[in-house]
């Protein structure tokens, strides 16, 4: 026997040291390939000379070489002209203006992650202002899927940038929620958390869940912890107060621009209190239950979120008055509930504001335009650069 | 685990011990034979050795059913136990629609409890086997477990149905994408003896 675990073991050295090249796994390839048609809604969306540029993702190529292929995307976000992505272990930045992508920093994100990151659908981009600390212009959330059917892989990954406007760290964690799957095809976000102190934290859903059929879009979660860069937990906590299995749902969570944490549970929302584990509502109620919170984006001070699928409606919170009005509108002519997120475009020619959301269809991939002043939905194409 | 193995191995003596009392021996020493093998195999499970567990059959390995033949040679070393070399070829369907191809070259040891007109062939086999999937290709390691029935319609001529489990692992010495495929192949066969 001795003999035969010591053979299976130059064996298996062996194998390992043909395998010696890091960045290329024959599984990984297997089970993140995805189809053609998937792979060709990949796009990016970005801003430039006032116009929305939207743009096909089909490769990069770097001296000769296909470096990113776009079967490998990860997630990308935006600033200014430039669209970041992060895929195959490597950071590349396109300018939205120009043809030629070119490289910003080449890194082995597994290594430094300890996972791998292989979204196969880019799922939520969000931006949130850090000025209060002077080394981080700026921190993205990219929320990814893996995975297929019921077994879909969350994987969650935020990127802060430095002064420099390089990226100095990436967080990302693994989730894996086979439960959690939407029917449908519609994929949601899991409610994460960027924490004041630019600590990236995440609530791990429960192994069960109840109401399936009435609540589709629930997830029964124990507590939410935002650790600090110790580790040390700042804020934590649990939604039944005693943290045991918890009895009742948590609806969504999202960073204010004054870099508070809201959460939306049971009908309202709610500051947490970074001194204490209690809650401060500062919202006020909401008889109907929001089932999930979409990504949030803000624009003049005020914070626009899109609610559960089937209300129809977005609602708006407005920090310039103290954070303590809610404002819930009806959309009623958004009968799509696969949105995926809010995207901020700006000020459309009449000077009215719009925010745009972008959502994947079955089979497809489109956006709206929302005028927050009216609340009427726009259908017109925008501007696309394929 | 030696305890477990040896379990295992009581089990299966256990289990076939009926045909080998029963048996006639057929093979001598020398005896040989040539198989090929042909069929389906249906991915089983995908193993990740970072944490990320083992996710099954289609939704989890994401990939669908694929195809498998072999050829496979062996030689008695005594009535009931031969040894030999087995090739082959597989492929299976990632969710892209790509193919996933092996090529195994596998060493073959094989049992056969009941034998005759009815045969009843076991088989182990270790090996390597080059995975490819698009413009990426690696040796790696295989290992099979092979059960069959096989029905000789003239003293030479057989045709049996075979399954079991098959081994495909992916190791990398410190990367986190080390991970591990399995398969049921399910194939049919058609056999010469010598």
């Amino acid at each position: 026997m001795k003999k035969i675990t010591l053979l299976l073991l130059v064996f298996i050295a062996l194998f390992s040291a043909c395998n010696s090249d890091q960045n290329i796994s024959i599984f990984e390839d297997v089970m993140t390939d995805v189809p053609q048609d998937e792979a060709n809604n990949r796009r990016v969306m970005g801003r430039y000379n006032d116009q929305l540029v939207i743009t096909n993702i089909q490769g990069i190529s770097i001296d000769g070489e296909t470096k990113y292929q776009k079967n490998h995307i990860e997630g990308y976000f935006v600033i200014g002209n430039n669209a970041y992505f992060i895929g195959d272990n490597t950071y590349y930045s396109i300018d939205l203006s120009s043809v030629e992508p070119t490289p910003v920093k080449v890194d082995d994100i597994a290594q430094e992650l300890g996972i791998g990151i292989d979204f196969d659908r880019i799922y939520d981009i969000r931006y949130f202002e850090k000025s209060e600390d002077e080394n981080v212009i700026g921190s993205y959330s990219v929320l990814g899927v893996s995975g297929e059917g019921l077994d879909r892989r969350y994987v969650a990954a935020a990127v802060y940038l430095g002064g420099n406007g390089n990226i100095d760290h990436v967080y990302a964690q693994s989730i894996p929620v086979n439960q959690y799957v939407i029917r449908g095809g519609i994929y949601l976000a899991v409610p994460r958390i960027i924490g004041p102190d630019g600590a990236y934290s995440y609530y791990e859903p429960s192994t069960d869940r109840t109401d399936e059929d009435d609540y589709p879009f629930y997830y029964k979660t124990n507590d939410i912890r935002i650790p600090t860069s110790s580790g040390t937990d700042v804020i934590r906590f649990t939604v039944n107060g005693s943290g045991k299995a918890v009895e009742t749902y948590f609806d969504g969570v999202a960073v204010g621009v004054d870099g508070s944490i809201y959460k939306y549970y049971n009908g309202s929302f709610s500051r947490l209190n970074e001194s204490s584990s209690t809650n401060t509502n500062i919202g006020e109620s909401y008889s109907e239950s929001i089932q999930m919170m979409f990504p949030m984006t803000k624009y003049d001070g005020v914070i626009y979120g899109l609610n559960q699928y089937s209300t129809r409606r977005y609602f708006s919170y407005d920090t310039a008055s103290g954070g303590n009005e809610i404002s819930i509108h009806s959309i009623s002519s958004y009968s799509h509930y696969d949105c995926l997120g809010l995207y901020y475009y700006g000020k459309s020619g009449s000077g009215e504001n719009e925010i745009t959301w972008f959502y994947f269809p079955t089979g497809g991939h489109s956006m709206r335009y929302l005028n927050v002043n009216t609340g009427s939905v726009q259908y017109n194409k925008p501007t696309i650069n394929d | 685990m030696k305890k477990r193995i040896k379990q295992i191995i009581m089990i299966l003596l256990i289990a076939i011990m009926p045909f080998m009392l029963y048996a006639r021996p057929y093979y001598d020493s020398g005896s040989q034979i040539f198989t090929i093998n042909a069929g389906a195999t249906i991915p089983m499970s995908a193993t990740w050795f970072d944490g990320r567990g083992t996710e099954y059959w289609f939704s989890g390995t994401h990939q669908s059913v694929g195809a498998y033949a072999s050829l496979s040679y062996e030689v008695f070393m005594n009535s009931y136990f031969a040894i030999g070399g087995q090739l082959g070829f597989m492929f299976d369907y990632s969710n892209a629609g790509k193919i996933f191809t092996n090529v195994p070259v596998l060493l073959k040891a094989s049992v056969f409890p009941l034998q005759g007109k009815w045969e009843l062939p076991i088989s182990i086999g270790v090996g390597g086997a080059y995975m490819s999937y698009q413009e990426g290709g690696k040796f790696t390691f295989m290992a099979t477990f092979e059960i069959g029935l096989r029905y000789y319609i003239t003293d030479e001529w057989g045709v049996g149905v075979h399954t079991g489990i098959q081994v495909l692992p992916e190791f990398y010495i410190k990367d986190i994408n080390s991970g591990m495929f399995t398969y049921l192949p399910v194939t049919l066969s058609a056999a010469y003896r010598h």
